[in-house]
């Protein structure tokens, strides 16, 4: 089982060489005449066996981030700029049939809602199959199947010959997600992209399937992009985090840094939102709403919200600039690190 | 979308429905939609200015409407514009006219009577109006009270009620009333006589006694939702009586469905009173009617006189699309979510 | 699924019996009397009753049900009071040139309408797609006696003078291999576009916004997600998913069909199912109308019941979990 190779194979360039990396990635949603910045400039880079998490409200851009990169941006969403490489290969400028051939094999996509991304109609077991057969040339319909009971069977699900017969609707919501997962590992990706992965499931059921998932990505070796608002699951899975905000990065570091002593106002507000057991300190949610993309403020687009903010961040666009001593912390905010 | 497993079997798998004779169920629900789907915004229809906003941004919709306005005036003016009498005495004089071709005094010619055939059409018209607006509006009552009760009551009445409407629905229509229309004294069971559907009054009976049924459904779909409202049972709770809930909470927020179920239904009741005339079992003399025109002239095909059927049936044709881009124009107007 | 198959068909039952009862009380109470049909050019004032006691309408009603269902499920349905024709036979006849009309109506506006609407939900907005849309509008707003008779026209009249050929344009289409095929084909060939028009426009709206629901939906995504071909995500998961609602509707129109026989049968002076009708009305022929009325009945009720197979079968959920009505 080997996944088809891409033209530009990392070979000996080491940990550094990045599985994908987004340049300057610019997205604008265009509705009944208007234009929307959705992303604007996002730069990112993953090695393989990283992981990284992608937090920040609904409506942040983490999703639309994630369905840019496999190239599956809804109607009326374009990329307007920037660049998305894959294992050297620019997926921009791939033809249809490259990306068809990227998505699914050296990326791969686990969605939110386990009950509505599969198909109703289809066993699971043909629906893992048929993702093994599409990107693995020569595997009879009989090896398929007997791949993908295999494939069940290593992520967790018990009777997995038996159940691979079993249609979606027969399954309980974490099983379907991890269906989900081998389908999404069948061709050993390099690329893994979990958007919300856990959070239609059950409190309990979250914990197994993001332990699935952390076991999938550390046999198979790819680098994983988990889109999450929950900062718990950051902290339990992430090596480095990028906090999003109104299509921008506003935050990025290890998980540790940017966790502990967090640079961005926006960061320090998603935090002091999490309840806490161990804390008496009372949550406090951040005031106001993010702007629309069709009215994004001048300046800082958190200012609006911001406890912060002056004069220089009406008129001054912030960039993402390297912050305090820990590598790789980045932050963009004209009072970064200022008081909390 | 269409619920899979009810229990009605046979007949009742889906929202759709409607009654034409020789035509498709789909036309009410161009879309896989239900009445529940047409009332989405709790607030029922959009306010009037944005309403007509909509509406008048789809061209076919104001095309529709146009044709609509010019047609009905010519209708309800028709004694007025009318050249000639549309049924006179044959005189020997009025004979010798007939199969006379388009000219000043007969700006479309003459049917082989004799008789001006402007004028005729004219009538026709009339006569298809008055149809097909009687057959709304009956078909609203009766399908509005029986919908009304059954989504009301919930229950084994709605069973009831509504395996009764499913029964109408896949009854082959044509068949039916053409049985009907060929007795020349109906009654009910020898309980009351029927009005014959030679006449303008018997046919509307007759046509709505099987055209309430998509109507009853819809309004039944839309009761059912609407009562589990929170403002519903926010008035029952205050006391208020089951007519007073129906009358001030409920019927006002189906108008907006109900509305464009009667113009469809007009256009609809249209083609099969044709179709009847045409077969000979609609509307007799002294009435004239577009159906009957075109039997009458049905021996022209294969000669140079076959324009005598082009007229009737060419209006006949607009009419009917003319309500149906209206109906479909208001749905969109009304409910902007239910298409695209 | 057979066992689904087989608690369909069973409930299908009392449906049959109930519509068996209908269709003898609508020819009976609400059609017309066929005594006084017979009767009108009679001067004898015995007429009515003699012609009541030939037919046995002067027994009650539950007793001429009874009588009449014995005979159709014995299969003695008697003759035609008009032609004195083994109204079996009759019909039997009539079927044979039925049949192939609705089955090739039926199979060109499914073919149609699933092209149709496909290409319309794939390209919403595209000109293919407005170009369809209206018309879709035509072809609903078209009063099928009408299009018959200008198809007719053209056929018959038009082309022939416009081309100036000594026969009708049909005859001119050369039968080079002398194959009965080619010539049932011509001979259907207008029927059945006659027929589909209204069902092609009607289902192919359907088609179109019932496919156009799926390709929004998350496990569509999903399948492009895989890397299937576009081609795939829309005939093969796409299609899946939005038959059932085709499927539906389809069943729904089947009394609609027959009306359009009907009508078709008529323009085209067809013998069949829907020229039997017409005779048997105008001659008070109770003993060929109430046959027919049940052959249609059982029509409809099949109909239906194969659309629920054909649902279950695209369907899991439908088959795996209906054992519990509500």
């Amino acid at each position: 089982m080997t996944a088809p190779a891409l033209p530009d194979e990392p070979t000996a360039a080491g940990p550094a060489a990045p599985v994908l990396a987004l340049d300057g990635l610019s997205v604008v949603l265009a509705a009944r005449g208007r234009e929307a910045t959705i992303l604007d400039g996002v730069s990112l880079a993953l090695t393989p066996g990283e992981t990284v998490a992608l937090v920040g409200e609904s409506g942040a851009g983490k999703t639309v981030l994630a369905l840019a990169v496999m190239g599956l941006l809804p109607d009326g969403m374009r990329v307007t700029g920037g660049r998305i490489v894959l294992g050297g290969t620019d997926l921009l400028g791939a033809s249809a049939s490259a990306l068809r051939g990227a998505r699914g094999g050296a990326m791969a996509m686990i969605f939110q809602d386990p009950q509505s991304s599969l198909h109703p109609a289809f066993r699971v077991g043909a629906q893992v199959a048929e993702a093994i057969r599409t990107h693995q040339a020569g595997v009879s319909k009989a090896d398929a199947s007997a791949q993908a009971v295999e494939l069940l069977r290593r992520v967790g699900i018990p009777q997995a010959d038996a159940r691979a017969r079993d249609y979606p609707h027969q399954m309980s919501g974490g099983m379907r997600q991890r269906v989900m997962i081998a389908m999404a590992i069948a061709n050993r990706p390099r690329l893994l992209i979990a958007d919300e992965a856990t959070t239609a499931l059950d409190v309990t059921v979250q914990a197994q399937v993001l332990e699935v998932l952390k076991t999938a990505q550390q046999e198979t070796g790819a680098a994983m992009l988990v889109v999450t608002h929950d900062l718990g699951v950051v902290a339990s899975v992430a090596d480095r985090v990028v906090v999003m905000y109104a299509g921008r990065i506003a935050e990025s570091g290890p998980v540790d840094t940017v966790l502990t002593e967090p640079a961005h106002p926006y960061t320090r507000g998603l935090l002091a939102a999490v309840p806490r057991l161990d804390e008496a300190a009372p949550v406090q949610a951040i005031p106001g709403q993010p702007p629309s993309p069709f009215a994004r403020p001048s300046g800082c687009a958190f200012r609006t919200r911001c406890p912060l903010a002056d004069e220089r961040c009406e008129a001054e666009d912030p960039v993402l600039v390297a912050f305090g001593a820990d590598a790789g912390h980045a932050v963009a905010c004209h009072h970064a690190g200022g008081p909390a | 979308m269409t619920t899979p497993g009810e229990p009605g079997g046979a007949v009742r798998r889906s929202g759709v429905g409607e009654l034409p004779l020789t035509g498709t169920a789909s036309l009410f629900d161009s879309g896989v939609r239900t009445g529940q789907d047409l009332a989405r915004d709790p607030g029922g229809a959009p306010p009037p200015a944005r309403f007509w906003r909509r509406y008048a941004r789809k061209p076919l919709a104001v095309i529709g409407a146009v044709i609509l306005l010019v047609l009905v005036t010519a209708a309800v003016f028709a004694p007025v514009i009318a050249p000639e009498d549309p049924t006179p005495q044959l005189t020997a004089e009025i004979l010798a006219d007939a199969r006379q071709g388009p000219s000043w005094e007969h700006p479309i010619g003459t049917d082989k009577l004799g008789r001006d055939q402007l004028s005729r059409v004219l009538y026709g018209l009339r006569v298809s109006l008055a149809v097909g607006v009687g057959v709304a509006v009956l078909s609203v009552i009766a399908g509005v009270a029986i919908g009304a009760w059954a989504g009301w009551r919930g229950g084994w009445v709605d069973g009831l009620l509504m395996r009764f409407t499913d029964l109408f629905l896949v009854i082959p229509a044509l068949v039916v009333l053409l049985v009907v229309a060929n007795n020349p004294d109906p009654s009910f069971f020898g309980l009351f006589d029927l009005p014959p559907a030679t006449e303008v009054p018997g046919m509307i009976v007759l046509l709505a006694a099987l055209g309430w049924m998509p109507m009853a459904r819809i309004v039944r779909g839309e009761f059912l939702s609407l009562r589990e409202r929170d403002y519903v049972e926010a008035a029952r709770a205050a006391g208020a009586s089951s007519r007073r809930i129906v009358f001030t909470h409920l019927l006002p927020n189906t108008v907006g469905p109900i509305v464009v179920f009667a113009t469809l239904a007009v256009g609809i009741a249209i083609l099969n009173e044709s179709v009847l005339s045409f077969l000979g079992a609609g509307v007799q003399y002294p009435a004239v009617s577009l159906g009957q025109m075109i039997a009458d002239a049905e021996d022209t095909v294969g000669t140079d006189l076959a324009y005598l059927i082009v007229y009737p049936g060419l209006v006949l044709f607009v009419l009917v699309l003319a309500f149906n881009l209206v109906g479909d124009g208001l749905r969109d107007a009304i409910d902007p979510h239910s298409r695209d | 699924m057979w066992k689904y198959v087989a608690r369909r068909a069973l409930a299908s039952i009392p449906v049959l019996l109930l519509a068996s009862v209908l269709i003898f009380l609508l020819v009976r109470e609400f059609g017309a009397d066929p005594a006084r049909q017979r009767c009108q050019a009679s001067r004898d004032p015995q007429c009515l009753t003699r012609v009541r006691a030939e037919l046995g309408l002067d027994r009650s009603l539950p007793v001429q049900y009874l009588d009449e269902m014995k005979n159709f499920v014995t299969g003695q349905w008697g003759e035609s009071q008009r032609s004195d024709r083994d109204v079996s036979e009759l019909i039997g006849d009539a079927m044979r040139e039925t049949v192939p009309l609705a089955f090739w109506a039926v199979v060109v506006s499914l073919g149609a309408a699933v092209l149709v609407g496909v290409t319309s939900a794939r390209h919403p907005g595209s000109v293919r797609d407005h170009t369809f849309t209206v018309l879709a509008f035509a072809g609903i707003a078209m009063p099928t006696f009408w299009l018959g008779l200008l198809v007719i026209q053209l056929f018959t009249y038009e082309l022939q003078q416009l081309l100036g050929l000594s026969q009708p344009i049909f005859y001119s289409i050369p039968n080079p291999i002398g194959s009965g095929w080619v010539d049932s084909a011509r001979e259907l060939a207008l029927p059945v576009f006659v027929l589909s028009v209204q069902l092609i426009a009607g289902w192919s709206r359907y088609q179109r916004a019932a496919l156009s629901d799926e390709l929004h939906g998350d496990h569509i995504r999903t399948a492009r997600a895989k890397g299937l071909s576009e081609r795939r995500v829309v005939w093969k998961h796409g299609m899946r998913s939005s038959s059932t609602s085709l499927v539906t509707v389809v069943a729904i129109d089947a009394g609609a069909l027959i009306g359009g026989v009907v009508v078709t049968e008529r323009v085209f002076s067809r013998p069949g199912m829907g020229t039997l009708l017409l005779a048997a009305l105008r001659d008070g022929d109770t003993n060929v109308l109430i046959p027919w009325m049940l052959i249609a009945g059982i029509g409809v009720i099949l109909a239906n019941l194969a659309a629920d197979v054909a649902y279950a079968a695209l369907d899991p959920r439908v088959r795996l979990t209906s054992g519990n009505p509500t």
